[in-house]
């Protein structure tokens, strides 16, 4: 099994730019990181947010087909689940972008049922599901659940779009220690699949923190309020007492896993999203090893349980099956040297020291948790 | 607009009704599902709260839409996980047609994949919130399949929902109105809820954070005193200023969270919402009626920051 190496930039690109990188800068360090040599195709838009989806400015949407272009990548246009009041503007943006760039975007990937219908009747190109049509269970805050080999599923709904040939790839995140994508592929050996690395996304909604800085309190944390993108220069870091961290950029929380393997399968691709290289965090590969999750002394991952080659010990993603290649790697041993190497260029890239952020400030834990009248202590409740 | 009331404590369904409930809702937990799927498979979305959230067996549950339709009311019995795999859709099935026979007038259900077999078991068939419809393309899409109501998700806004309603005709609407609110959407916060631990959005906003700020001191600072607000966010959450709006649009009803909620609690948000439903009937304008309502005294002090308002644009533009 091979990955095909990709890079997105989705929701980051903005980021990029506000650190004054340029994205090819951010691309090749994160491919670096990695442990790749270059990207075969780039990911542009947003996952998560459709503010950002229409903010991103029109510069940056040059800038990366331009690099696309340079380098020879193709292009998947990413878009996000989008809000009433932004349904229009989005669809006219989706159409401008294919208008302008059509020849770079030879794909789109799509979050929800409605935009899928929409580009599949209007759009003419390739459809991917994105990663929040597979909601699987997912929290590194449970060991036991996490440290698993997971078999991914396939929602049933979407077997049918598949079976028409309407689907052309499906993008999922890296849950568990494990991934076994040998169902999927069992269904859709003609599919591709894409894998988010190396941070899962845990939970997101419509409202932004960082929207509201600023804002007077009445006015903070409205449902996909329009905002001045303050996702491109503030980012949060927490550390569970359950020893898994996490980070919010943008309206999503997504914790570490770096060590995730991936296996049972055919080709697939290898989707990086450069976070190490934007915020170089005390955490995962670069200060507590590279999983999500806190693991006591004697206990190994699952995949060294199961006999799977892994790089539970690196920074890098991990396949099985075929001998280690440029693009393939999967000896723990030379995956653990490529991670240190990552995180020492990772370091001088940034020109940060070994644990500092760019602007580190610690909000100590809080008090005990409040209680909403009526609702239990410690419950998020729901409906 | 109906009120849509929990069924957390069946000793409670006939003050509930009393007080102004029209319909109500209710999960349950059952062994068998358990036993073929595993402890950690969920079978709603508070299955991991156990008896807490679902305090009542597949068999209780036939028996309490007995119950409620000798209440003339209507049950819907909720099937929403984050996701089900084609053996548990399977399962699920099974259960469709005993409720019908009982008399439950609906499932709410989270997978579009659910809606046919429902719709075919002759009960009305609810999108749940876990099936995000945050726009009017979601919404048609889902009438399409055969939903008869969707749940509007809590992050959308007044104005939002009225757009969507007047796009897609056909459908009755349900919106968030007590109780719980949410930093997150429920439909992607895919972190588990075991009893015992807290849920994700308790985590982030109790526990020791790092702001990582590209930018002057100043905004470092910003940062965090937002964030400062942030954590009081939606600890609770009402949407009584919204009741005059809501009768307007048409929407068919509004929702009180809270399965796993204290009875008296609920049974005073049904009474406020009713009484506030009767006052928004009585008045010709939405400021009448933001003169007149009715706000319980624990609720009117979080009101003066608008955090626990589901739509603070009603009060606060």
């Amino acid at each position: 099994m091979q990955s095909v190496p990709a890079c997105s930039v989705a929701d980051v690109a903005a980021a990029a730019r506000a650190r004054g990188l340029t994205l090819g800068e951010v691309v090749e360090r994160a491919m670096e990181l990695a442990g790749r040599s270059h990207a075969q195709r780039l990911y542009v838009g947003s996952n998560f947010c459709s503010q950002y989806f229409l903010r991103q400015s029109m510069s940056l949407w040059r800038e990366a087909f331009a690099l696309c272009r340079r380098e020879g990548m193709a292009a998947t246009l990413v878009v996000p689940v989008v809000s009433q009041r932004d349904l229009a503007e989005a669809c006219q943006l989706v159409e401008e972008i294919l208008t302008s760039y059509g020849d770079m975007v030879d794909e789109i990937t799509v979050n929800d049922v409605g935009m899928f219908a929409y580009c599949r009747q209007r759009c003419g190109r390739a459809i991917n599901l994105g990663r929040l049509f597979f909601k699987e269970p997912r929290d590194p805050r449970y060991a036991d659940l996490f440290e698993t080999r997971h078999a991914v599923g396939l929602p049933a709904v979407l077997t049918g779009l598949f079976s028409r040939g309407e689907v052309a790839g499906i993008e999922i995140d890296p849950t568990h220690a494990a991934l076994d994508l040998s169902e999927v592929r069992g269904f859709l050996p003609q599919v591709s699949v894409g894998v988010h690395m190396p941070y899962c996304y845990l939970s997101t909604g419509n409202v932004c923190e960082f929207a509201g800085i600023g804002r007077p309190v009445r006015e903070k944390f409205r449902p996909n309020a329009p905002c001045a993108m303050e996702c491109a220069r503030c980012s949060v870091g927490y550390g569970l007492p359950y020893g898994t961290r996490m980070l919010k950029w943008g309206r999503t929380v997504y914790f570490p896993n770096h060590g995730c393997t991936v296996c049972e399968g055919e080709d697939f691709r290898m989707i990086v999203t450069p976070f190490d290289v934007l915020v170089p965090r005390r955490d995962s590969a670069t200060r507590n090893g590279p999983t999500a999750v806190f693991r006591p002394e004697g206990r190994t991952a699952p995949a060294a349980r199961a006999g799977v080659r892994g790089a539970a010990a690196s920074g890098a993603l991990a396949t099985r099956g075929k001998p280690a290649g440029r693009d393939d790697l999967t000896a723990a041993g030379a995956s653990a040297r490529k991670g240190d190497l990552a995180a020492a260029s990772m370091r001088a890239a940034t020109g940060a020291p070994a644990e500092a952020g760019a602007l580190a400030v610690d909000v100590p834990v809080g008090a005990s948790l409040p209680t909403a009248a009526g609702a239990p202590v410690g419950a998020g409740a729901r409906p | 607009m109906n009120t849509l009331v929990p069924v957390n404590d069946r000793a409670y369904l006939g003050r509930y009704a009393r007080a102004g409930g029209d319909e109500f809702y209710v999960g349950f937990h059952d062994e068998a599902w358990h036993a073929r799927f595993g402890r950690a498979a969920d079978l709603n979305r508070m299955t991991s709260f156990l008896d807490q959230a679902n305090p009542y067996s597949f068999e209780e549950v036939l028996s309490i839409a007995d119950e409620v339709r000798a209440l003339d009311r209507r049950l819907y019995v909720t099937f929403n996980a984050n996701a089900y795999s084609r053996a548990q859709l399977d399962f699920l099935f099974g259960y469709f047609e005993r409720l019908r026979e009982a008399g439950a007038a609906g499932v709410i259900v989270s997978v579009p994949e659910a809606v046919e077999a429902a719709a075919d078991s002759g009960l009305e068939v609810v999108a749940s919130t876990m099936c995000g419809v945050y726009n009017a393309q979601i919404a048609c899409v889902l009438r399409d399949l055969g939903c008869t109501r969707v749940i509007v998700p809590r992050d959308v806004s007044l104005g939002e929902v009225e757009c969507i309603m007047r796009a897609v005709p056909g459908l009755e609407y349900e919106v968030f109105l007590m109780r719980n609110g949410c930093i997150f959407s429920d439909c992607y916060c895919l972190g588990r809820h075991f009893k015992g631990r807290n849920a994700l959005c308790f985590d982030v906003r109790d526990v020791r954070r790092e702001f990582f700020v590209e930018g002057p001191p100043a905004l470092a600072q910003a940062a965090r005193e937002n964030n400062g607000a942030y954590g009081r966010f939606h600890r609770a959450a009402c949407g009584l200023c919204a009741v005059w709006r809501f009768e307007r649009m048409g929407v068919s009803a509004a929702k009180i969270v809270g399965r796993s909620d204290d009875s008296e609690f609920i049974l005073r948000d049904i009474e406020t919402i009713r009484r506030n439903v009767e006052i928004a009937r009585d008045c010709g304008s939405e400021r009448e009626f933001l003169a007149r309502m009715h706000v319980p005294p624990e609720r009117a002090a979080a009101c003066g920051e608008g955090l626990n308002c589901y739509y603070p644009e009603v009060r606060f533009g």
